[in-house]
């Protein structure tokens, strides 16, 4: 049977416009991140909890990804922080086309750092490149030690990975150990952060993180 | 899921290289590393999904699964990685390069 051969990368367009997105970020000094956990481990609550205190030195925005309502970017506006809400409509993820569209709401010029909050989702979200510097993955003490197993994919090309709920610890079964392990395993090079939003512990070493990428 | 978006970026590269029908596509080949969390039934629907009542509603896809690879980036072992562990076999390090596994492609057409 004749064969034509094709070679061609699935997702070409996608990490097409993510390289121009990594242009667009690079030539206005963007440090941009790519957020990914599973739904409700604390994507929002993180930055309501530290995008104040950065916003004080430097320019910040938010794009917000879901899968419906603008819920999460009511509450980023309601720390006065510029933000703009994608509805994907069912979408399970984020396309570097639907952050290229958003970026037209900002000033790019004055802008330093920008989070690209993705759908709620540790599948899908790890095969699309939206043009960011770091990939953050966070997940919470409530969801079990051994996400990072079941979703090697995502761990594998995070960069950091937080770890938050941690004043939960005394009530549910997770070890701090385990989870750090089963990480390492899959990605022996993420930087690993351990917080609560909820009562404030580890947070400063988390903006710190940030304000060095914005220095 | 995304094997209906996969499946949808398939099909217009299938277009962009088989615009009219003077050639019968009979299978898709696409290869895809084992890293990438694509469910190969789930994409195979998909696609048969997405090409009924179109000029390619006859063809087949076939789906390869390429396994992990890794080389150590301190004693440049390569070996297949197993059940996610990215541990170098040989100086137990912890600091592998994935060579292979991220695989999304699709490689040839067979037609007639």
């Amino acid at each position: 049977m004749p064969v034509i051969t094709v070679e061609r990368q699935i997702l070409k367009k996608n990490d097409e416009v993510a390289a121009e997105n990594r242009r667009i970020f690079q030539e206005n000094n963007i440090f941009t991140i790519n957020l990914l956990s599973s739904p409700g481990s604390g994507k929002t609550s993180l930055l309501e909890k530290t995008l104040q205190q950065i916003a004080e030195q430097f320019k910040v925005a938010v794009v917000e990804g879901d899968v419906q309502t603008d819920n999460d970017a009511r509450r980023i506006d309601k720390v006065g922080i510029p933000v703009v809400q994608i509805v994907t409509r069912g979408g399970c993820h984020l396309e570097a086309k639907l952050v290229q569209d958003a970026l037209s709401n900002f000033d790019l010029t004055h802008l330093d750092f920008l989070v690209i909050e993705n759908v709620g989702n540790l599948v899908c979200p790890a095969g699309y490149d939206l043009g960011e510097a770091k990939k953050v993955v966070m997940l919470s003490t409530t969801e079990g030690d051994d996400k990072p197993l079941k979703y090697p994919a995502m761990f594998r090309v995070a960069n950091i990975m937080i770890i938050n709920k941690t004043d939960l610890l005394p009530y549910v079964d997770f070890s701090m150990e385990t989870v750090r392990q089963n990480a390492l395993q899959i990605n022996g090079n993420l930087k690993i952060f351990e917080l609560s939003c909820k009562t404030g512990t580890g947070l400063d070493s988390w903006i710190s993180w940030v304000r060095k990428h914005l220095a | 899921m995304h094997e209906l978006s996969l499946a949808q970026n398939i099909l217009d590269i299938v277009r962009e290289y088989l615009p009219n029908q003077q050639k019968t596509l009979e299978e898709v080949h696409v290869q895809i590393g084992s890293l990438m969390a694509v469910v190969p039934d789930s994409l195979i629907f998909c696609y048969e999904t997405l090409v009924h009542n179109t000029p390619y509603a006859a063809s087949k896809m076939v789906v390869h699964i390429l396994p992990v690879k890794a080389i150590c980036n301190l004693c440049n072992t390569v070996t297949e990685v197993k059940n996610d562990i990215f541990i170098c076999p040989e100086c137990g390090a912890k600091d592998l390069k994935t060579l292979q596994g991220n695989e999304l492609i699709v490689s040839h057409l067979e037609v007639r």
